[in-house]
């Protein structure tokens, strides 16, 4: 899959908003605050509710890595994944009106 | 009977449209359905509470001060006890101004699935004044509303805009609530209390979440003039609550006066010393500050603080 996602501890809230839409890879564990990535997508429905939690997630804190596939892939080059914000370099984040159905 | 009443203006808005148009918004209002929990099960009351577990909430990732330290050991867990209450008291009266407030968001935000959350918040808060009451009976009395919590509610119950409403109660009152019970935790061994705050947390990060998503999307669709109110409104808000002297008939008095005379401490001398450390730097930077550090990175998330109220903050000593 070509995005890794990862959870910052200090800006996620623990609201459950993200395990509730990708419930296959992300929990709130029992007695825990914040959420964690406790399995990376495997396929591309995974994937893809996984890129819709960080899109959703209000706190800005579930991160997406982009494996791009370039230079800059750490799997080919020993690079740095890029570092995608939640919610706010990807077109649908929240803001958009990608996830509002009325006008 | 002691109560007051206050009157708000709140313009009621029907949507006769039923589907879901904000879907992060339909998602967290599942999550707040799966989530409920029951204040007179959930939480082990059957556990008694120990006085010396609860832990000094005065003075956290501190030394206590030398007025508590001067006192023999058993006046230093009752002064922990009432302290503790005081501050339990202050939750629960900005508990049941939440559940009014949320009641309200009911009414006005203009979207059903805004409207469908909130409405699971008002539950959310009346479980939130069940537990604080019933614990803080285990521990003292119920003291007062101070006076900067009561000004800060009662100017979003009267708020004109929807969006006040949500940025007072959601994205400033919750933070804070947020990460005052975080440091809460981190202090108290009592097993019944931990509880309390690990099921209100819970809630307490889906009201936070709640107020993120709606004003994210709401604020960039308002005309200038209410931005402008709104950004201000938020400020007056952050400032009321942090930094409205404690009045009462007219002369300041410290909120802990009683509670000093009670335990045979001296009030100027208790007075004296928190002042102090309030004014040393290198204390103010070690105490955890739930304005600083969660309610300002929240307001700025959602693009209520501009260039035109950023240096607001900074002077007050609220800006992260």
């Amino acid at each position: 899959m070509p995005h890794r996602f990862e959870v910052v501890e200090d800006d996620c809230t623990g609201c459950g908003l993200c395990s509730e839409r990708a419930p296959e890879n992300l929990e709130i564990p029992a007695g825990f605050s914040i959420a964690e990535v406790f399995k990376q997508p495997e396929t591309s429905t995974e994937e893809e509710a996984c890129l819709e939690a960080s899109e959703y997630c209000p706190a800005g804190a579930l991160l997406a890595h982009t494996k791009d596939l370039s230079p800059a892939d750490p799997a080919q080059s020993g690079g740095q994944a890029s570092f995608v914000p939640a919610g706010e370099s990807t077109p649908a984040g929240i803001g958009s009106e990608d996830w509002r159905n009325d006008t | 009977m002691s109560f007051e009443t206050i009157d708000t203006n709140v313009k009621a808005l029907w949507r006769f449209d039923y589907d879901s148009n904000i879907k992060p918004l339909r998602d967290l209002y599942e999550v707040a359905k799966k989530e409920q929990w029951n204040a007179a099960l959930d939480i082990p009351w059957h556990i008694e509470t120990d006085p010396s577990q609860i832990g000094d909430m005065s003075a956290p990732n501190a030394e206590p001060y030398d007025f508590v330290k001067a006192l023999p050991k058993e006046k230093q867990i009752e002064f922990a006890k009432r302290r503790s209450a005081h501050l339990l008291s202050n939750f629960l009266h900005g508990e049941q101004g939440a559940m009014m407030i949320c009641g309200q968001l009911v009414e006005v935000v203009p979207d059903m699935d805004g409207k469908l959350y909130a409405s699971t918040q008002v539950i959310d808060e009346a479980r939130h004044v069940e537990v604080f009451h019933r614990y803080i009976s285990r521990l003292d009395r119920i003291y007062p509303i101070m006076p900067g919590l009561k000004a800060l509610l009662n100017a979003v119950l009267t708020a004109d805009l929807w969006q006040m409403k949500c940025i007072g109660m959601q994205v400033i009152a919750e933070s804070i609530a947020m990460g005052s019970f975080k440091t809460m935790l981190a202090i108290t061994h009592d097993e019944v209390f931990k509880k309390i705050l690990q099921l209100t947390s819970q809630d307490e990060a889906r009201h936070v979440s709640y107020g993120l998503i709606y004003m994210k999307d709401a604020i960039p669709k308002m005309n200038e003039p209410d931005r402008d109110r709104l950004e201000d409104f938020a400020f007056t808000a952050m400032t009321l609550l942090a930094t409205t002297p404690q009045m009462e008939g007219g002369r300041s008095t410290d909120p802990f006066e009683q509670i000093y005379l009670e335990l045979g401490i001296d009030p100027q001398k208790a007075t004296s010393e928190i002042i102090s450390r309030m004014m040393d730097p290198e204390a103010v930077r070690a105490q955890p500050n739930p304005f600083r550090d969660y309610a300002y990175p929240q307001l700025e998330r959602v693009g209520v603080i501009t260039d035109r109220t950023r240096a607001k903050y900074r002077e007050v000593g609220l800006a992260a």
